[in-house]
């Protein structure tokens, strides 16, 4: 799973019927302190994500073991808004 | 996912039936802006893409089979959504 900032929303009519009702947002890959990093990806939301919220995308396969997802050719689920990161312990760098 | 722009259209004669009645289109994934971003890939079309038009591709192993019902069918990247528009924010 990568952490993910939503920046909007990809409007889409003509789309795979398997996808109507979903939510198609636009995130920004990030890191766990929610640097912004080069990469974005279109996610299905299932937790009622929003412009701004920083959450957690889970891809692959497993994007579709979720209700809203589980019959759509889909390859990203945004399946969490994340609320606080804790660092309990560094491991230092070789 | 990640969003493309569609390039060319790829034709073949000869190929796996999970492919008839299909069309096959390379398309580049682009950044939000519209800004090449990189590598290009073939991709099937399952929603009458055409030539120039942005769109959401992706995949994931199995989806052909769990998706559409196809048994072994080899799919891996499917062109499932034509962007009418992006509405977002992005910082530099």
């Amino acid at each position: 799973m990568i952490f993910g900032k939503v920046i909007g929303t990809v409007v889409s009519t003509v789309k795979d019927v398997n996808l109507n009702g979903k939510k198609l947002l636009l995130c920004r890959e990030a890191d766990h302190e929610g640097t912004l990093l080069q990469s974005y990806h279109v996610a299905v939301d299932a937790v009622g994500a929003g412009e701004g919220s920083f959450v957690l995308i889970s891809y692959g396969s497993s994007a579709r073991m979720t209700e809203e997802t589980k019959n759509a050719p889909v390859d990203a689920v945004i399946m969490a808004l994340i609320d606080d990161v804790q660092i309990t312990h560094v491991i230092p760098r070789p | 996912m990640y969003l493309a722009r569609v390039i060319k259209k790829v034709t073949a004669t000869q190929k796996h039936r999970a492919y008839d009645a299909k069309s096959v289109f390379l398309v580049q994934s682009i950044y939000p802006d519209g800004v090449p971003a990189g590598e290009e890939s073939a991709a099937m079309d399952y929603v009458g893409a055409s030539v120039g038009d942005i769109v959401v591709c992706g995949g994931a192993p199995g989806t052909a089979q769990s998706v559409f019902n196809l048994d072994k069918a080899p799919i891996r990247t499917l062109i499932m959504a034509i962007v009418d528009t992006i509405d977002y924010r992005d910082t530099q």
